[in-house]
This record gives structure tokens, C-alpha cells and sequence, in this order.
């Protein structure tokens, strides 16, 4: 009896069982206390709701990309260590490979080039955790396995990881960069250049002159002169993508925070000093506010709240 | 619409490669299988990776899914599945590193004796034998049917039925004394019990 008493508390029982067990209650007074014990225990045991917030739903865009990766024989993508919460940001930045039908190719060195046709743009995550956004019209060539040295004709913007021991390398046919690690943009054709630093320094060199751009700078090379002294600029007013350049390179949260909230327009400061310190290492696509948010903030364990501003605490 | 139904409409769609229908699904499973695999792994950021693996799974497997089955019991048994390999993994690696798991520092008997409400009927499912909690726990905290469980755990359904019915004996004789004023006859053990009603 006590299996069909349960089938009718979890609802499997059918009419005929649900009526045996009605008639076997009502057949004697223990029958029903064991009944009603059985189904205080039933409701006893219901509970069961997890205090933990649920990550972001991926999109299904992400669950087929990841699939065709693994198709095409892809390796896994290096998890930095450094990430206290990385699962969900790797797992955006491998779906986000070639998403928008960007070409690719190997060559004979073993170097692979990305080519992106009018309103395609793709970002690449490189093997040493860097990631490179290439922009409409554009080339990039990885040289070796190591991926620290690349081609550029186009334009493309850098979330480079940082190396002390291997300088991260740009070369176009103007003029090149070479740095550590940090965020900038370089646009270049056959006969120009033009370098915008979003954060840390970069050595960009032609004509045998050398200049470093830091943060909020920009230099160009023109005709393969010398490269121009760095010149400070609003950079949010330069760099024109459509869909924005949420991309951080192990980037402070105050300076993540900022960020976002100019590209959605809704004011998100970083009180809290240790909080401000912490680090981010994600980038995003076309995801909404709410995506963004929760990602940056559960990298850096705060706790936003998104209303009219967005609040944090720890 | 039931479960039934939305997995009846969804599945078709899902062999075809319809991205939509992934979409929906993952609106509508998401949750519950994270919060599944959650129970393996130790709290839901460790469970995302599974859950995740989970959906990538059924997409690859698309075009092999029966029609008539339960997407979310499907769902449930991937992410099961994964769960276990990450679990494997992550032992081998505590393993390797000289890793010692922490200890509980009470028995569930104790908790018995200190806990609240919801501390109680949690040592009381935790101290289930592990089988009995498995059904238990996809029946009556993820709602699954008799035939999803058996699909997750790769049992007959009739042993789903023996497990859960068992797993409710031995929790209303746990809880007795706490609710009921008296305490009942201790069951039989788990193999005695379960041999002659397993399908």
C-alpha cells in the first residue's frame, strides 16, 4: 500500500489506484494516521529552493557555436587562472569564434588568417588569452603558435594579456606596436595608421622613430613618416563600432564600470575601494545590460542591482 | 501546457536544427538543470559547465532523439552525466594536489537534534542510502515523472516507483520523532527491501 500511497502524492497514481487507496483509508483509523503521516512527510520534504543566484541563460546562438567548434576540431580555449568565476565568460568568448561568417584560413607556415568581408565583424580569443575584435573589411594573420605576433590591414581592436617575458607585436605596412599588455585600436592600410590607447602603453614604431602612447592617446603614421606625438583624446568619441567594445584585458572593475555605463547610458560607479581594484577579463557582443552586469559583477564577487542606476555592493 | 506536451511539440523542431526551439528550451530547462547538477557538484557556479555541457549534448545528439521521448529527461541525464565526469576530473585533480575534502563536523543525526525545520528534512534526505535519494530528489524536488527519473538514472520505472516509496518510509521514520510523537519500526535495509520489487 505504501507505494500507491505515494503515486497519488506525486500525482502518478491513476483513478483506479487513487480510489484503492481512498477505500484502504477509510477502512480503519491507523489507516489514515499512516495516510497523513505519509503526506505531512510528503510536504515536509518539498522544499527546495536554492539561496544561490542561477547563472545568465545562454543563448542558443552560444550552444550552436560551441557545437560547431568542437565540429571543426577546435581546442579548448586556455582558462587564466586569474578568473575567480571564469565559467560563463570563456564559455561566451569560445561560442563568439567566427560567429558572424568571418573567413578563415591556414597557411603554410602554420599561421592562420581571419578575413572579414562589408559588416562582418568577428573577435578572436588568441591562445594566450588575449582577444582581438576585427572590424569590417579587414586581415588579421596570426604568426606562430604563440600567437603574440600579428598582421594587420584593417582595423581592429586589442585586449592584449599580459606577458612580462613576450611583448604582444602588430605589424602593418605602416609601422608596428609592441606591448605587454593592454586595450587600443589600430587602424591601418597600405599608406596610414592610426593608434588609439583605452588602457596601459603601447611602443608603436616607424620609420626607425619610436613614441609610447599611453592611456586616452593617439598617434598616427602618415606616408611612412615618423609616428606623430601621442595627442590625448576622448577615445570613446574616436572609436566608432556599432555594437560597442565591451572587451577587458584583467581591466580594474571601476574602469569596467565605467565603461558600461557609457556605452548604456546609465550610471554605474564603483564605490567601494577594494571592489574598484579587482580585475575583469570578459568581452561581450551584442548581450544586454542585464548580461553584462551580472557577468562583470560576479567576476569580481560584488552584488549589483540594476534600476535606475546600477548599485553595488560587496 | 504540460511537460509533456511542450516537449512533444519541442522535439521535432530540435531534430530539424531549429534554433527557436533551443532557445525555448533553454528558457524553460535552464534552471532545473542547474539546480540538479548543483546537488553533485557543490552549488551552482560549479554546476554551470555542466549544465551547459548538457545542452550542447542534446544539440549535437539532435538528430538522433526519439520523438517520443522526454527532452527533459534527456536534459536531466546529460547534465547528470556531465556532473559525474566534472566530478571525476575534479577528484583526480584534489587527488593529484594532495586535496582533502572538509570533513562534516556533524552527523546527520546531529543535525537532527540542532537544526531547524529545513535543517532536519535536509539531514534526513542527505542520510537516504544514495539510490533512494537520487529518485527522491528528481521526483519530488525537480518534479520529474516516474518515467523522466527512470530515464535519468537508466532504471525501470517500476524500480523508480520501489525506490521513492522506500525513500518516504525511511523519511517519515526519520522525521517521527520530531513530528509525530513516536517513532516507527526501523525498515528493512535497502537490499533486502528493494530485490523483490525491482523491475
Amino acid at each position: 500500500m505504501e507505494e500507491s500511497i505515494v503515486r497519488v502524492l506525486s500525482g502518478e497514481a491513476g483513478e483506479l489506484e487513487a480510489l484503492k487507496v481512498e477505500r484502504w483509508r477509510q477502512a480503519s483509523p491507523e489507516n489514515e494516521r499512516t495516510f497523513q503521516e505519509f503526506a505531512h512527510t510528503w510536504n515536509l520534504t518539498g522544499l527546495n529552493d536554492t539561496c544561490e543566484a542561477i547563472p545568465p541563460v545562454p543563448s542558443a546562438k552560444q550552444i550552436v557555436d560551441l557545437v560547431e567548434r568542437r565540429k571543426r576540431g577546435a581546442t579548448p580555449l586556455p582558462r587564466r587562472p586569474q578568473w575567480p568565476h571564469s565559467g560563463w565568460v570563456w564559455a561566451a568568448a569560445a561560442a563568439a569564434v567566427l560567429a558572424v561568417g568571418a573567413r578563415v584560413w591556414m597557411t603554410r607556415d602554420a599561421g592562420v588568417t581571419y578575413s572579414t568581408g562589408p559588416g562582418q565583424t568577428v573577435t578572436v580569443p588568441l591562445a594566450d588569452g588575449s582577444f582581438v575584435r576585427l572590424a569590417p573589411n579587414s586581415t588579421l594573420r596570426l604568426h606562430d603558435a604563440s600567437q603574440r605576433a600579428v598582421d594587420l590591414d584593417g582595423t581592429a581592436f586589442f585586449a592584449v594579456a599580459t606577458d612580462s617575458t613576450d611583448p604582444f607585436v602588430v605589424r602593418t605596412a605602416s609601422g608596428s606596436a609592441e606591448v605587454l599588455g593592454t586595450r587600443f585600436e589600430m587602424k591601418a592600410d597600405a599608406d596610414s595608421l592610426r593608434l588609439v590607447v583605452v588602457e596601459g602603453r603601447v611602443r608603436l614604431a616607424g620609420a626607425g622613430e619610436r613614441v609610447e602612447v599611453g592611456r586616452g592617446n593617439v598617434s598616427r603614421i602618415v606616408d611612412g613618416a615618423a609616428p606623430t606625438a601621442p595627442q590625448g583624446v576622448n577615445v570613446w568619441e574616436i572609436l566608432d563600432w556599432p555594437e560597442g567594445l565591451l572587451l577587458f584585458q584583467a581591466t580594474p572593475f571601476a574602469q569596467v564600470a565605467e565603461e558600461v555605463s557609457t556605452f548604456f547610458d546609465i550610471p554605474f560607479a564603483v564605490d567601494d575601494s577594494v571592489l574598484a581594484l579587482r580585475s575583469v577579463t570578459a568581452w561581450f557582443g551584442d548581450e544586454p545590460l542585464e548580461d553584462v552586469v551580472n557577468t562583470v559583477c560576479r567576476v569580481v564577487g560584488a552584488q549589483c542591482t540594476i534600476g535606475e542606476i546600477v548599485e553595488v555592493d560587496r | 501546457m504540460t511537460v509533456d506536451q511542450v516537449d512533444f511539440e519541442i522535439l521535432p523542431r530540435i531534430r530539424n536544427g531549429d534554433q527557436a526551439a533551443l532557445a525555448l528550451l533553454l528558457d524553460r530547462y535552464w534552471k532545473p538543470v542547474v539546480r540538479y547538477v548543483a546537488g553533485f557538484l557543490g552549488g551552482v557556479d560549479a554546476a554551470e559547465d555542466a549544465a551547459q555541457e548538457a545542452f550542447v549534448r542534446l544539440w549535437e545528439r539532435r538528430r538522433t532523439l526519439k520523438p517520443s521521448g522526454s527532452v527533459r529527461g534527456l536534459l536531466f541525464r546529460m547534465a547528470r552525466n556531465a556532473a559525474l565526469d566534472e566530478g571525476r576530473r575534479r577528484g583526480a585533480r584534489e587527488r593529484a594536489d594532495g586535496y582533502a575534502p572538509e570533513v562534516a563536523t556533524s552527523s546527520p543525526a546531529e543535525d537532527l537534534e540542532n537544526g531547524e525545520l529545513s535543517g532536519i528534512v535536509a539531514a534526513a534526505v542527505n542520510a537516504l542510502s544514495e539510490r533512494r535519494r537520487d529518485v527522491f530528489l528528481l521526483v519530488r524536488h525537480h518534479g520529474l515523472s516516474y518515467k523522466e527519473a527512470s530515464e535519468v538514472l537508466d532504471l525501470a520505472p517500476q524500480t523508480v516507483a520501489n525506490h521513492l516509496s522506500m525513500a518516504l518510509a525511511d523519511l517519515r521514520t526519520a522525521l517521527a520523532p520530531h513530528f509525530y510523537g513516536r517513532s516507527h519500526p526501523t525498515p528493512a535495509s535497502e537490499a533486502d527491501s528493494a530485490k523483490p520489487r525491482s523491475a
